[in-house]
């Protein structure tokens, strides 16, 4: 699938009557001797939410860096039927963005945090105070804000980042992995003012993640292996092309079942957190099959349940997500 | 179109944000004040005794104090900049350049910071002086300000530029103290150029701390400072060369910036 077929297969409900945002087409970065994106073109509507999902290393981070400046890819790129340079200051004053890692001053106040934030985008001291005051309440900070970002949580901080992403209005937020290392209360707090924002102002949202619970409440999502989009479509479309159900099986020895599966069925799974993974359509009526295959004792547990996202990557890529992460790790 | 108006307010948020910072740190006010009072008494106490100056009848307790000043302005300025390195990968540099202000905006706002921080410290320092033997009133307080303002913004867009270009905070400091700490000694703050070997002779007039040290001395005595500059005694040129230096170190941390993203 090329990238640009992959603008082409956008088709979400409703998606088509929104206006584009921006137009990006066939995007390449190179860092020294590596192709970090290859010919990445995607469209972005109004009011929608995109993510970009794919594991470390995959190139989401460097697009959205493309968009903000820090990189300078070759591409041609439109904003609302105009052509510009994405990361120009015309773009860039458009935009709210949280990165990965916190860009809070830690000992500096969250109020204070803010006015700077405020004083970037040269609101004057009026504008600032009051929208800092309706961004802490928004964010649900209001009672701390006078203490050092220091202090806080690893969820408040992602909380005081999105506020300070929003303090000079912009019309596009672009997101890189907002919830890592978030525990679930944080996560759904964060989640819920993002579709707050959306539902409140219309505002557009571009998040990369390798987050399948993320990945879900997009919108659209842009599948990204290796630096480039291979497909780009609604979460529901793109799980409908992973057939039937998701059977996972605990054992002693995960290489012998994986072996054990091709040679009896001919079907082909991965193994992902010491966990065998493996789609097959009617997955109840499989299970006993699957079972009488092994001795007694062999297979630990078999659990069914539908695809997630994490399936669809490995469905779209062929390998899975956390192996990726690994990799990435042991380079 | 380049909005001006949002480039400065880049450059006075990050200006602001490093003073906002100094304040919060109160160990860095005692820092700056404790550091080079015991450099001064320390090392001006010992040599007090076999230093003699050929042309002038001081002690070495004032010889030196000016040398201290620029000594604090170096070291505050080499301290504030190592900041840049983490701040560039994560955190509050990579919203700036996400922001709307140039690159050009975030040296500049980050230089100013950074000399604001460095002439408070030199500010605190100088209260001092009449313990030296200097009396306020005869001081050139505006060729002070030029002096020591053009000196720290040219240390602080050198370290901007050395932070950036090395991007670990051992490299940048093995190299500045490497570079910086020789130059200063040679500058003439600790002993006069002109007495030396013949090699700190020759590197005197490359020497940028030379001029802000002889620069101090000017502005603390008048026209005929005691060790000032063997090339010139005018405080007009001192002035033009560190504005010059000082030119030069901000555009190659501009240029720095803009070609290691």
């Amino acid at each position: 699938m090329s990238a640009q077929g992959a603008v082409l297969e956008n088709s979400a409900p409703g998606a088509e009557q929104r206006p584009i945002y921006f137009l990006l087409h066939d995007l390449s970065l190179t860092l020294g001797f590596r192709t970090v994106l290859d010919g990445v073109s995607f469209d972005l509507r109004r009011g929608e939410i995109l993510g970009l999902l794919g594991p470390n290393g995959s190139g989401k981070s460097s697009l959205l860096r493309c968009l903000t400046g820090l990189y300078k890819p070759t591409c041609s790129f439109s904003v609302g039927g105009e052509a510009m340079r994405p990361g120009s200051q015309a773009f860039r004053r458009q935009l709210g963005v949280v990165f990965q890692q916190d860009s809070l001053d830690e000992k500096l106040t969250a109020r204070e945090n803010l006015h700077l934030a405020g004083m970037l985008y040269g609101l004057k001291v009026d504008e600032s105070k009051e929208r800092i005051a309706e961004l802490l309440s928004f964010v649900e900070l209001e009672s701390r804000a006078n203490e050092a970002v220091k202090t806080y949580s690893g969820g408040m901080r992602r909380r005081l980042e999105l506020a300070r992403a929003l303090i000079h209005n912009p019309s596009i937020l672009l997101l890189d992995e907002p919830t890592t290392g978030l525990d679930p209360y944080a996560f759904e707090k964060v989640w819920s003012r993002l579709e707050a924002l959306r539902k409140l102002r219309g505002l557009t949202i571009l998040l990369s993640t390798h987050r399948s619970d993320e990945a879900e409440r997009c919108d659209r999502l842009a599948v990204m292996d290796e630096g480039r989009i291979l497909r780009c479509d609604t979460p529901a479309h793109l799980l409908q092309q992973v057939a039937g159900d998701v059977l996972i099986v605990k054992a002693k020895h995960l290489e012998s079942v994986a072996r054990v599966v091709e040679e009896q069925f001919g079907l082909t799974g991965r193994i992902e957190d010491e966990k065998y993974f493996l789609e097959q359509e009617q997955g109840h009526a499989f299970i006993p099959e699957l079972a009488s295959s092994f001795e007694t004792g062999e297979l630990l547990s078999i659990e069914l349940r539908r695809p997630n996202l994490n399936d669809v990557f490995f469905h779209v890529t062929g390998h899975s997500m956390t192996v990726r992460e690994e990799e990435e790790a042991h380079d | 179109m380049i909005s001006w108006s949002l480039e400065w307010a880049t450059v006075k948020a990050l200006w602001r944000r490093d003073v906002l910072r100094f304040w919060r740190q109160p160990s860095r006010i005692v820092g700056a004040l404790g550091q080079p009072i015991i450099f001064w008494l320390v090392i001006g106490s010992g040599m007090a005794t076999t230093f003699q100056l050929k042309d002038a009848n001081i002690g070495y307790m004032e010889y030196f104090y000016p040398g201290v000043v620029v000594m604090v302005l170096l070291f505050s300025s080499i301290f504030a900049s190592v900041s840049v390195i983490e701040d560039r990968h994560q955190g509050f540099l990579q919203a700036v350049m996400a922001g709307p202000g140039s690159r050009a905006a975030m040296v500049l706002g980050k230089c100013l910071g950074s000399s604001s921080v460095a002439l408070i410290q030199v500010a605190v320092f100088m209260v001092l002086a009449p313990l030296a033997g200097f009396v306020f009133s005869d001081v050139q307080w505006i060729s002070m300000f030029a002096i020591l303002i053009f000196a720290s913004l040219g240390l602080t867009a050198l370290g901007f530029g050395m932070a950036w270009f090395f991007d670990s905070v051992q490299a940048y400091h093995a190299i500045q103290m490497t570079l910086l700490m020789p130059l200063w000694v040679i500058s003439g703050a600790m002993f006069p150029v002109n007495d030396g070997h013949l090699a700190f002779r020759l590197l005197e007039p490359l020497n940028p701390l030379a001029y802000a040290v002889s620069g101090t001395r000017h502005a603390f005595y008048g026209g005929q400072a005691p060790g000032h500059l063997t090339i010139t005694s005018s405080l007009g040129l001192e002035i033009f060369c560190l504005a010059f230096v000082c030119t030069l170190a901000f555009a190659a941390a501009v240029w720095v910036c803009e070609k290691r993203r």
